[in-house]
């Protein structure tokens, strides 16, 4: 199971890194582009917003791996840790269930629903944008499950920036 | 209708929260709990999906992670020390000479960071032996980190204005980074104020002044640092590129400047960018989640009822301010500054256009009020890490914060009341 | 159907002051009225419901039964409606008027889209695009050369400036006022609302009357929901849109004519007269290829049949 996660984890944290390098470097461009090289660059401004999409769901699914999404948990520790474990499988639970049927069942219909849809400057399929959704929702079931095998306290992060 | 949808919604939205799950997951569940009183099953799911991807299609949100990397990577940079140094030069002759430097220090480190957690703990693992040499009680320098720590939010660059520019429908990021100074130096000033107070009862030591070639020295090395503000900030506002553009600047910028110190080696990569996704990756799906959120709250017609039931209650302008700010600092209590702008804006923004606030100057009011929840408990990120780099116990540093608690929402006041210490700026740069 | 609401979302994302939801409102009353208020509309202003993409896709899935949408974000849904981008496609607004009064053209454009999901009512003026400029008269192609114009982010608005000789800038909308100010760009194009509503008239100094597009905005329904009606209350809803679309006329005209005169006298703008058929000649090679191109052929052929018949 956690050698799983390893995997995971690294397949996440790669192609993350590949696509904020990618945009750091996009938006540069733009900036060369219009200062130094005074030529238009149509399709970079929508390709950003699209590599953005895939960033944010893929670092939200391995956010939910290393369990560092944000939450309250001053309240939930006034409970006894048998209390505390049971809610945290009743939440798990409430995540795969979320992850399987809005990111995965819902992703793969709007998938479908936009796959004919062209995006303005590119022209690329909006189904490919979209998919970003069922493949974050997967890997988010697969690392919960891990966690529900293999964890027994929430980690979850109490405070952010 | 309205009124049932509303209740399903906060209240399954608070259950949830109250009982520890994460925020975003809160949010989304009870959005979509919602959706499904209203909407057949499939229209209800289409639709959450599809807001879940588009609610991060916006090219102005690159600049959160852009923001994000760049304060680590200036945080790997080894400037907090030369910023430091450089704050000593400016504030060493006042009585709690240390206190001031660490003040100055939170606002000029936490402008470039963007983070009042990495300020708290670079500042304080500075200044906390230095002061406690000196002679300084823990508390007493504990609480002027832990006071001054997020006055970083509101001066810029900073990635909760950038929130509140997405969530308030595109308010010029430019105008609210302008809009950041005034407030976030006042809070320092506020906070530098009570130190004065209390260093002077406790008689705390002024600091030997550096000589003219140690100052020379020291600024002269402060400046790159410095310079990183001053290229992004005023290439934003002098629209020469956009927000996000900036931020990309200033992730080269920061890079380079590593480099030059020496500061960061290629093995340190995968870790800067491992961090930037930990903290990009919460944001950015609170933040979609949250676009879920108000979408449900729009469909139903939440913020209308809401904006009637309270000019119900009065009609006042000072009166429904005054509401909002007691709501935002309850809010700020337990809730994190990100979730809290992205949940509460929607709501409260169309209330302060009937009064014709200027969408810049309600951004200030709601994040400088929420910011103020990071020093408070029961869950508070300043609080939280100053206590733990200064190795004091949250109870036995409460006491001394009090004072910076009420300075800090008397300034929250005048922020609230006179729309020319957040306006002023943005009006002179004509953003 | 029993129970079921009777009532219609419709979502656009103007302000409540902007001409558009005067007419959305007229809509909705000319749907109340003549149903006797068995049906109800119930209107979603200022992007509430999301930006336009967004809304037509809320429209598909049936969370939003009727949107008011610009024709240039249905582009990418239905590549019909990239006709209204082809520069000069309608010489003047008189011909577009006959062309989108021609039952055989619009029906073929608003049915168009059934299979994914939504159906066209009818469309509203939504203004012709022309050039306007911070400093300089732009009335040759020898003026158009080297100079940095905004376009909207669509590949024909890219290739029609590029056709003119100038240099196009894709940026959002809402950063064109300071990217004019600060010489980012030399031009952006749009209609006389963007002078005075979005005060662009401050920076930019010289409006050239080069009509190169009338893109209109769209009323789109739920096909479903549209299919669900009774037949009496479908004429309904479509003579409701229909008469919306004439009230809407005359709102917009008086609208321009008012900007216009607060643009001239107030922020000191210069209208320019061009003569249009050099540009006309310079975009002759777009026209050749969505004349070739099999996805616009068929609408480009009935458009063009549709103004030469007349
Ligand atoms: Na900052
Ligand atoms: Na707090």
């Amino acid at each position: 199971m956690n050698k799983l996660k390893v995997v995971l984890d690294k397949t996440l944290i790669t192609s993350a890194s590949l696509l904020l390098i990618l945009m750091v470097i996009f938006s540069v461009w733009q900036v060369l582009a219009r200062y130094v090289f005074n030529i238009s660059s149509p399709g970079t401004e929508e390709s950003i917003r699209y590599l953005l999409i895939w960033f944010g769901l893929l670092t939200a699914a391995y956010v939910f791996g290393a369990k560092k999404h944000i939450a309250i948990l001053f309240f939930r520790e006034k409970f006894s840790p048998r209390t505390q474990l049971l809610i945290e499988r009743v939440t798990d639970v409430l995540i795969i269930l979320l992850a399987a049927i809005l990111m995965v069942f819902g992703g793969i219909k709007i998938v479908l629903l936009t796959s004919a849809q062209t995006a303005a400057a590119t022209g690329i399929s909006l189904g490919v944008v979209y998919a970003a959704l069922p493949v974050s929702g997967v890997f988010i079931i697969i690392y919960t499950v891990i966690s529900m095998m293999t964890k027994r306290i929430n980690e979850n992060e109490e405070v952010g920036v | 209708m309205t009124v049932i949808a509303g209740i399903l919604l906060f209240a399954s939205f608070f259950f949830l929260l109250l009982f520890g799950a994460p925020i975003a997951i809160a949010i989304i569940v009870s959005s979509i709990l919602t959706f499904f009183l209203i909407l057949p099953f499939d229209v209800a799911i289409l639709t959450s999906a599809q807001r879940m991807v588009t609610g991060i299609d916006n090219f102005t949100m690159l600049a959160i992670p852009l923001f994000v990397l760049s304060g680590i990577i200036m945080n790997n940079g080894g400037i907090a020390f030369r910023l430091v140094n450089f704050a000593k030069v400016l504030v060493g002759k006042l009585p709690g000479s240390l206190a001031h430097t660490n003040v100055v220090g939170n606002m000029l480190f936490g402008s470039i960071s963007g983070s009042s957690v990495a300020s708290a703990a670079a500042m304080g693992r500075i200044m906390t032996p230095m002061q406690t040499n000196q002679g300084y009680k823990k508390t007493y320098s504990a609480a002027v980190n832990i006071a001054s720590a997020p006055t970083g939010l509101l001066i810029p660059p900073s990635s909760i204005l950038i929130v509140y520019s997405l969530v308030s429908g595109g308010t010029s990021v430019a105008a609210l980074f302008m809009a950041g100074y005034i407030p976030g130096i006042l809070w320092g000033l506020a906070v530098m104020v009570v130190a004065y107070f209390m260093a002077k009862k406790e008689g705390y030591p002024v600091s030997k002044l550096p000589t003219i070639k140690d100052v020379l020295y020291i600024v002269a090395s402060a400046v790159p640092s410095l310079l990183l503000i001053i290229i992004v900030i005023g290439g934003i506002v002098a629209g020469i590129f956009t927000a996000t553009e900036g931020a990309a600047v200033a992730v080269i910028y920061a890079t380079v400047l590593s480099m030059i110190y020496k500061s960061i080696k290629i093995k340190d990569v995968p870790a800067i960018l491992k961090e930037t996704i930990e903290i990009t990756g919460m944001i950015l799906f609170l933040i979609t989640a949250s676009a879920l959120f108000s979408l449900v709250m729009s469909y139903i017609g939440l913020p209308e009822a809401l904006s009637r039931a309270l000019l119900s209650i009065t009609d006042h302008q000072v009166g429904i301010i005054l509401i909002m700010l007691a709501i935002l600092l309850v809010i700020g209590t337990f809730m994190d500054i990100t979730p809290a702008v992205l949940i509460f804006t929607p709501i409260f923004l169309p209330i302060s256009q009937t009064f014709g606030i200027d969408p810049v100057h309600f951004g200030m009011i709601v994040c400088f009020a929420l910011c103020i929840g990071n020093m408070t408990p029961p869950v508070g990120s300043a609080l939280f890490v100053g206590c733990s780099v200064a190795d004091v116990r949250i109870e036995h540093v409460i006491k001394t914060l009090l004072p910076y608690f009420a300075v800090v929402i008397i300034v929250l006041l005048l922020v609230a009341f006179i729309p020319q210490i957040s306006l002023f700026l943005p009006n002179l740069f004509g953003v | 159907i029993t129970g079921e609401s009777r009532e219609l979302k419709l979502a656009h994302n103007q302000s409540l002051d902007h001409p558009i939801h005067l007419s959305l409102v007229e809509f909705g009353r000319l749907v109340e009225e003549k149903s006797n208020n068995e049906l109800t509309v119930k209107i979603y202003a200022n992007g509430q419901l999301g930006s336009e993409r967004e809304v037509i896709e809320l429209t598909q899935t049936g969370a939003v039964d009727v949107a008011k949408v610009s024709a240039s974000a249905l582009e990418g849904f239905e590549s019909d409606y990239s006709i209204f981008s082809l520069p000069y496609v309608f010489e003047d607004y008189e011909e577009f008027e006959i062309v989108m009064n021609n039952d055989e053209i619009t029906d073929q454009l608003y049915y168009q889209t059934e299979n994914i999901g939504f159906i066209g009512l009818t469309y509203y003026n939504a203004g012709t695009r022309h050039l306007y400029t911070k400093d300089k008269e732009v009335t040759s192609l020898e003026e158009m050369r080297g100079l940095k114009v905004r376009v909207q982010p669509s590949q024909t608005s890219v290739r029609m400036v590029e056709a003119l000789g100038g240099i196009p800038t894709p940026m959002a909308y809402g950063e064109v006022y300071t990217a004019l100010q600060s010489g980012v760009i030399d031009a952006a194009e749009n209609n006389e609302t963007a002078l005075v509503g979005n005060n662009h008239g401050e920076v930019a100094k010289y409006y050239m009357y080069t009509g190169h597009q009338i893109v209109p905005d769209m009323l789109i329904m739920n096909a479903e929901r549209f299919e669900h009606l009774t037949d009496e209350e479908k004429e309904i809803v479509k003579e409701a849109a229909v008469e919306s679309t004439m009230y809407h006329e005359g709102i917009w005209t008086e609208t321009i004519e008012e900007f216009t005169v607060i643009a001239k006298e107030r922020m000191g703008v210069e209208f320019v007269d061009v003569d249009k058929s050099i540009f006309i000649e310079a975009v002759q090679p777009l026209h050749k290829e969505y004349a070739a191109n099999e996805k616009t052929r068929d609408i480009y052929q009935l458009i063009k049949g549709g103004t030469l018949s007349e």
